[in-house]
Parts: C-alpha cells; structure tokens; sequence
C-alpha cells in the first residue's frame, strides 16, 4: 500500500508538471556558427536568434508552411539589417574548372 | 581536383537567390571578365552574359577587366544588367569618370550601396596606360561612402586594393560596412573586423564563392556576420542555360590544337 501511495504521489507531481510546462521542448542551442565577436551590449536585444534563423535560408518550403511563425518578414532597418552578399573576385576569364 | 567553373557558379547564385528569404546583392570584386582564351577572345562577352544569368548586381573595374581597353569594357558594361563600377579611374583630358562610381541597389525595404575602387594596376596595361588618370582610393572612397551613407542603409565596397590596404581603407573611411576585395587573391576564411568594416575575399579563378550575412544595428555598425565558403567541385551541377551558352561560345571559338 505504502509503495502504491508513493506511485500515486509522483504521478501527480508529474500530471502538475505537465500542465505547468505545456508539450515545450527545452530550448536547444542554435546551430549557426557565428564567427564574429559577440554583440556589444547596448545592442544586445536586437541579436536574437529568431533574426538568424529568419534571414539564413532554408532549404525546405514546406517547413516554412507548416510554421507559420517562423514565415520570414523583411527586415526593415529601424529593427536592424541582415543582409546576405553572394561575392567572387579574380575569376580572370575563366569559363571552366581549375585547379 | 579541379573547381569553379562559370555553369557551377551560375547554379549556386541561383539555387542562393531562390532560397534566399532576405534581402541578397551578388557582386563581383572584379578582374573577372578576361584572361582566358574564350573569354579573352569573346572580348568578355561571355562572361558578362553568364553573370547576367546568375543575377550579378554589380562587379569592381580591375586589371584583368581592361586588358583590351577601357572602350572595351565600356561596351561590356552597355550590355551588362549589373554595374560595372570604379570611382577612381577617370579619362586624363576631360577628367571625367569613365566608368559609374556606385550603384543604389534597393532589396526588401532596404537600400544598398555599392561603391567600386579600382587599383592603380589598371593602368598598367598597355591599353590603358596613357587613357586614364588614377585617383587616390582613400581620397575617393571618403567623398562616396559620406554620400552614400545619406541614402542607403548599407554600404559596400568592392576594391581592388590589397588586403592590407582594404584594412586602412575601413579605418580610414568611416560608414564603410563590408569590403569585398580580391587583388591579394587569398582565401579569407574569416571576414576581418576593422572598426565597423568587415573585409573579406575568396582566393581566384572563380573556384570559391561566398555567402557573408552581415547583421547591421540600427546605429547602422555590424553586430554579427556568418561567412560560408563554398568550394564548387563536381558536387556542383552546371546550369543548363550556361553550359548551352558556354558551348556556343566554345564553337565560336574553338581552342587550336
């Protein structure tokens, strides 16, 4: 009895935890790679990772679909640029593979 | 195991402006559209139309560009949808720019603008030697960049400078965001920071490109970037429409053997 009262107990707590934390998943770290130095404080705020993940494309349309709150918007210059630049240089001519 | 190759390099901008769900520019660091033989004997044109099929805004003036001349190059640049930019070239009797300084690009609410600096190399071609005087880049890129920064948002520079010299020029012109260089022809895996500039350039002959995402605050100064490297080896299919117009090319001007 003592052990089927115990059982009763954690179940409880577990139900209680459930219905406090919702069906979220822990927060996991991104997987981006930033290369730079971090953000300077005073600008903290606006380096979220939601900016990251809203201007590095993704491959999948249908991901986008199904998330409608990951849909990217513009990102207008009052709230901060991403901009991405596709850059070559010294091509010099060539037309084929090298190397 | 070679890379590059103009059909490889068209997919890639290609596939990166079709999943691309921000605001994108494609430019070019120049001395780009001559040097070898099909291209050389094109005049260019071959270059410029695959360029134009992977959506090139704007390349820099350099010294591989002018082998045949800046008329050359003019006429180039008369067919090309993207500018062809150099603000510190200009024609020794009247003084006057022979080539547009910047280029205002607008993309998703936000306005870019791209400056070109060419190097004093570009004078040293025997076309070129006496048609062309050389302004100071630093002198030039101050006067542009000052009014650029009271239209666009971000700015751009594409230099011919060497990678040190890149570095005083961001230190030396304040409002400069990104430099995309290329006369030292290194492979800079990590974009260098000088004050608010970032400075990068991805090594010649068009067998690397870039991808630099650049976050600028809204006291417009960068904030963070990511910069991808990509290799174009064989795992690189060629875009139809460029390889049809590279084998044009081809037969129009066969390689003797």
């Amino acid at each position: 009895m003592r052990i089927r009262h115990r059982v009763q107990i954690v179940g409880a707590l577990l139900l209680l935890a459930m219905a406090l934390t919702g069906c979220q998943q822990p927060a996991e770290p991104t997987a981006r790679v930033t290369l730079g130095p971090p953000p300077p404080p005073t600008i903290a705020h606006t380096a979220t990772p939601e900016v990251a993940t809203a201007v590095i494309p993704t491959p999948s349309p249908a991901s986008a679909t199904t998330v409608p709150t990951s849909t990217p918007t513009p990102q207008r210059p009052e709230q901060g640029i991403a901009l991405t630049v596709l850059h070559t240089n010294d091509v010099n001519g060539y037309i084929d593979p090298c190397g | 195991m070679p890379k590059g190759g103009l059909a490889r390099r068209v997919t890639w901008a290609k596939q990166e402006l079709a999943a691309a769900q921000g605001p994108v520019v494609v430019v070019d660091a120049g001395s780009s559209l001559l040097g070898e033989y099909v291209a050389l004997k094109s005049e260019g044109r071959v270059m410029v139309e695959a360029m134009n099929l992977a959506q090139y805004d704007a390349m820099a003036v350099g010294r591989m560009d002018v082998l045949l001349g800046f008329d050359v190059l003019q006429e180039r640049a008369a067919e090309a949808s993207f500018a062809i930019l150099s603000a510190n070239i200009v024609d020794t009797e009247t003084q006057e720019l022979l080539f547009e300084p910047y280029v205002i690009v607008e993309r998703d609410g936000v306005s870019i603008g791209i400056l070109g600096i060419s190097d004093q190399e570009v004078l040293s071609m025997p076309a070129t030697r006496s048609a062309a005087a050389f302004l100071d880049p630093i002198e030039t890129a101050q006067r542009y960049v000052s009014e650029l920064r009271e239209q666009v948002d971000v700015v751009i520079v594409l230099s011919r400078l060497a990678l040190a010299d890149n570095e005083a020029l961001a230190a030396e012109v304040p409002g400069i965001n990104v430099i995309i260089g290329g006369k030292t022809r290194r492979l800079v895996q990590e974009p260098r920071r000088v004050d608010d500039a970032l400075i990068t350039e991805m090594s010649y002959n068009g067998e690397r490109c870039g991808k630099l995402t650049v976050f600028v605050g809204a006291d417009g100064a960068p904030y963070d970037y990511v910069q991808q490297v990509v290799a174009l080896t064989q795992d690189w299919p060629d875009d139809p429409e460029t390889a049809e117009l590279l084998d044009e090319y081809r037969r129009r001007y066969p390689v003797l053997e």
